[in-house]
């Protein structure tokens, strides 16, 4: 390369590599001066300390309870229930879509019903939930789960639907089987769907785990919430809420880096 | 012997509103290792009777055998190649060529052996690991005869193959299918839009009328031209008169529409 070339690529690099540093610094710059003014709103009693809590308080609270351990079994539970309700959401949901691709009869009588279910709002169907299963840890992965299994359903249904039709003319000159047609040109040419629907269902799994736990559960992140404001310990509800924000990334980031890894074949 | 036979065949197609009568009456023989073209005007039917060919619709009436045996489902005795080369695009050149061993059931050390060696000829022996989308339109073409042949069928229906392709890919690609099949010993139909392309490669050209398709002329080509690659054929003088003679026949039919 000329060297004139050579100087102005390297010059083209320092410059993106500064931008990015002063993104970085620039995203923890605000995130400090929230927490700053948090801490210092509620020491002046700008806000009310009892009901907006603390930065210093939350955090008391969160060393307290990690030294009792009573933290790790609310963080354990959530997270448990979260991992089911969003496999089983995910999974169920392609294998309904199977089921309903299979059979083009069953598919067309249900499509009311699945409409009908898709519209509800199914947070309402919470009581239900609880008279089925009872009041414990498989009601809220129900809620999880019926959150996100219809919209599954019907992404991953669209999709296989959705599939060129002369990619199976392809194989159907083969002579190919049902199966066949199945696994080899309607599940592949599906898969980007599939794996979109993961980064969807993580996000729908926290909504159902937490509203879930609002309503039936004595354990978890929700339950906290719940249980901090009935007894008005505003620094719980906080601590809780950090922690289900800072979780529910860490979880959206790995599916967006299983992502990244099931696509790495694909463009 | 013929290897394939159609005997007054009919094609209805239903919708809610009406019956199309998308074939009237089509009576054909073609023998093993017979290039035969069907040349209509759009829309007249040409695909209809491929894919009742290949088994994948049912005729409404009248027979289509293969070597005398109706057909009645997809079989790997027929070979059908589509418009466009539709490749999986998530799959490498290797694995879009072994497909069609996989769902045959046929997927065996000497087989895989042959459609490489299919590749080899088509001059593509190097780029089986590479994706569908780092190939040129020719290139991915070539492959999906490969892959049309690796369930070694005795009859190959094409259905304008060489449509998406750029006029100088299109010859050679002419050439390499011809030789290929004549190499071979394939029976073939293709469908064509193009006169040049029917006369450059077939042994016999079937004109159809427009829909409901009937068969309007039977054109049988020279031996000078017959015997020809593609290529070579359009260099002979008697091309042009071949031409002028289908051209206005099919002139004619498009002007009945119009
Ligand atoms: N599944 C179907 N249902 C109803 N009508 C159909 C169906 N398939 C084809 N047709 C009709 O039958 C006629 C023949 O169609 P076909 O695709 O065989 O024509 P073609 O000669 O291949 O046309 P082109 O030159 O455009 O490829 C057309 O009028 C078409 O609209
Ligand atoms: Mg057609």
């Amino acid at each position: 390369m000329n060297p004139k070339l050579h100087e102005q690529h390297e010059q083209f690099r320092v410059r993106k590599k500064h931008e990015k540093i002063y993104v970085f610094m620039t995203q923890v710059a605000i995130l400090a001066a929230f927490i700053s003014l948090w801490e210092i709103a509620s020491r002046l009693n700008w806000i009310d300390p009892l009901i907006f809590s603390s930065p210093s308080s939350v955090w008391n609270l969160l060393v307290s309870m990690i030294a009792d351990s009573s933290l790790y079994v609310h963080i354990g539970v959530t997270l448990v229930e979260t991992i089911f309700g969003f496999l089983i959401g995910t999974l169920g949901g392609i294998a309904i879509a199977a089921f309903l691709w299979w059979s083009p009869f069953l598919s067309r009588v249900l499509d009311p019903y699945i409409v009908v279910l898709n519209a509800t709002p199914k947070v309402a169907l919470g009581p239900m939930l609880i008279v089925i299963f009872g009041a414990n840890m498989t009601s809220v992965v129900a809620m999880a789960v019926l959150i996100s299994i219809i919209v599954t359903t019907l992404v991953i249904y669209g999709a296989f639907r959705e599939t060129d039709e002369n990619l199976i003319k392809v194989v159907d000159t083969f002579g190919a089987s049902k199966w066949q047609r199945f696994r080899h040109v309607i599940i592949p040419a599906s898969y980007p769907a599939m794996v979109s629907a993961l980064k969807v269902n993580v996000g729908l799994a926290w909504v159902g785990v937490i509203v879930g736990e609002y309503l039936v559960s004595n354990e978890g992140l929700g339950y906290l919430i719940i249980y901090g404001f009935q007894v008005f310990n505003f620094d719980m509800v906080m601590l809780s809420l950090v922690l289900v924000a800072i979780l529910a990334t860490i979880m959206y980031q790995a599916v967006a880096i299983l992502e990244k890894f099931l696509m790495r074949n694909r463009h | 012997m013929a290897l394939l036979t159609l005997r007054e065949v009919e094609k209805h197609f239903f919708s809610q509103e009406n019956v199309i009568e998308a074939i009237r009456n089509i009576s054909l023989d073609i023998d093993s290792g017979e290039f035969v073209s069907i040349i209509g005007p759009s829309g007249c039917g040409k695909t209809t009777i491929l894919s009742m060919i290949a088994g994948l619709i049912k005729h409404s009436a009248g027979e289509i055998l293969l070597q005398d045996a109706p057909i009645t489902t997809t079989s790997t005795d027929i070979g059908y190649m589509l418009q466009q080369d539709y490749l999986f695009p998530w799959l490498t050149i290797g694995e879009n060529i072994d497909i069609a061993l996989e769902i045959t059931k046929t997927k065996t050390r000497q087989n895989q052996a042959y459609t490489r060696e299919l590749l080899d000829q088509m001059g593509l022996a190097d780029r089986e690991k590479d994706m569908p989308s780092e190939l040129s339109g020719g290139m991915k073409q070539r492959v999906a005869l490969v892959r049309t042949l690796a369930a070694k069928p005795s009859l190959l229906l094409l259905d304008e193959p060489f449509s998406a392709l750029d006029f100088q890919t299109k010859l050679r690609l002419e050439d390499l299918i011809h030789e290929t099949l004549k190499e071979k010993r394939k029976t073939a139909l293709l469908v064509t839009h193009d006169i040049s392309e029917a006369i450059a490669m077939s042994d016999r050209i079937v004109l159809l009328s427009n829909r409901p398709a009937e068969i309007k002329r039977t054109f049988i080509m020279p031996e000078e031209l017959k015997a020809k690659s593609p290529l070579a054929a359009r260099q002979q003088p008697t091309f042009q008169d071949w031409f002028q003679l289908i051209w206005k026949e099919l002139e004619n039919l498009e002007s009945e529409i119009a």
